[in-house]
């Protein structure tokens, strides 16, 4: 280690594949609770206020949209924990 | 993939890296914090502070919302989550926290029924296919995650349900920053702003950090690419001996914010008149209670709580690492008796927390090179 604190200069080492029970995966980061979002895409209208989304991965959740009211199927949208925070440009 | 390849393109990294390099000043020695738990985790991840000149310092600031959450706090949580008839509920990374008296999983395995959720929404759903028990949620993040709260809430109300409550953790980003900034054991240079949490609130509010402490502050994305961009635009205006707020993460934070999600967090919300911060101390109105107009949903006026302050143990230095003081390979149980599978200190158990990302993605690079050495 040098006294700066810097790190060294060598490459990254392999990914560890997780961090135990109820921990998020490390390769991603937390998507749930820190505060980073996910685009995802809107398949289709529940009611005031709440959407079907699909993620990158395909993976579908309930979102809800009050911050983005005028939200419509193929909207692209940055989700975090369940909430929709903004619309980004459609596909 | 839109908004991700085009941030992780080497060359341009490269180019960014020679830019950087170009605007160091020698001899002056730079620290520049990430107060963003996900900045923290790319920087780690990608390796960005390798592609830094040696005298620009990443510090690792408090912005993961589950590392500032004190021990006292986890054992409120785990009072309410023993009660009676109570499902409770919290994201995946507060399970292992530690509390004075053991983490949420323990009193899980003691069988106090914990579940982990991805969504406020579905603890409520957990409420409606629950109606004979009362579901808890264990609220916490910052003004990101906070909408996503107060939205649930709303809902809630609307359809009458009241076998659910929130207890409520949301603390505010401009806050600590101010008591980073009068903090006598810390300078810095300058401010790499969070990115999501400025979708909602926007770039006004870190005008202060420019006017009254002529700190620059560049809020960033969160690939690789855009922490270099951020960290580049930072030292141009140190190069040139401006202090702005600049956004480096246009193609997502407008700058005014979100404003519905701010009418929609002064509806639900009100500013606690203090709040302790793990590391940082009790910092005044930097949380968020239940505004009287849903105290029905408010899981501190439900259940009893201890309310009991409890130290961090003593081996510990996550308030050293929050305030980046120190690095989390400078703690003295880092990667020993703290690791991510048994953590004694929040910044271990979150993969946005200091000590664990880079538990997971530097300690081996620095076992190599001291090998070498």
């Amino acid at each position: 280690m040098s006294a700066s604190g810097r790190r060294p200069d060598v490459p990254s080492p392999p990914l560890p594949t997780g961090t135990g029970p109820g921990a998020c995966d490390v390769r991603h980061g937390c998507i749930t609770c820190s505060d980073e979002g996910v685009p995802m895409t809107v398949v289709r209208l529940h009611d005031a206020g709440l959407a079907v989304c699909e993620g990158e991965d395909g993976a579908r959740q309930d979102v809800l949209t009050g911050l983005v009211p005028d939200a419509a199927p193929g909207d692209r949208l940055l989700v975090h924990a369940g909430t929709a925070l903004l619309r980004l440009e459609s596909r | 993939m839109r908004f991700v390849d085009e941030f992780r393109d080497p060359d341009l990294g490269r180019r960014l890296s020679e830019n950087i390099r170009s605007t160091v000043e020698p001899g002056r020695h730079y620290k520049i914090m990430e107060v963003c738990g996900g900045h923290t985790h790319t920087i780690y991840r990608y390796g960005v502070d390798d592609l830094l000149p040696g005298n620009v310092e990443l510090v690792h600031g408090p912005g993961c919302p589950v590392c500032v959450i004190p021990m006292g706090r986890v054992d409120d949580g785990i009072a309410v989550a023993k009660q009676d008839g109570v499902i409770f509920t919290c994201f995946g990374d507060m399970m292992r926290v530690p509390g004075g008296d053991g983490s949420f999983l323990d009193a899980k395995a003691e069988g106090a029924d914990i579940r982990f959720v991805y969504s406020p929404l579905d603890a409520l759903k957990m409420a409606v296919n629950n109606p004979d028990r009362q579901v808890v949620f264990y609220a916490i993040g910052f003004e990101t995650t906070a909408p996503s709260t107060a939205l649930t809430l709303m809902r809630a109300k609307a359809e009458g349900i009241k076998n659910f409550s929130v207890m409520c953790n949301h603390v505010t980003i401009v806050p600590p920053l101010k008591a980073l900034m009068e903090s006598p054991d810390l300078r810095l240079d300058a401010f790499i702003g969070p990115g999501h949490v400025s979708t909602v609130v926007g770039c006004r509010p870190y005008d202060f950090l420019t006017k009254d402490y002529n700190t620059p502050i560049v809020v960033a994305g969160f690939e690789p690419l855009d922490l270099l961009h951020s960290i580049s635009m930072i030292m141009e205006q140190l190069d040139e001996g401006r202090a702005e707020v600049e956004n480096q993460y246009g193609r997502v934070v407008p700058w005014e914010g979100n404003l519905r999600a701010l009418q929609v967090l002064q509806e639900v919300f009100e500013l606690r008149p203090y709040f302790e911060w793990r590391g940082l101390g009790f910092i005044s109105q930097s949380a968020l209670k239940l505004s009287d107009a849903y105290a029905d949903f408010d899981a501190e006026l439900k259940y009893s709580t201890p309310g009991v302050r409890v130290a961090d143990p003593k081996a510990c230095q996550c308030g050293e690492v929050l305030k980046g003081v120190i690095k989390p390979w400078e703690c003295k149980v880092f990667g020993t008796a703290c690791t991510p599978e048994t953590p004694i200190g929040t910044c271990m158990v979150s993969s946005e927390g200091a000590c664990a990302a880079y538990y997971n993605f530097g300690r081996f690079a620095r076992s190599k090179a001291r090998a070498g050495a």
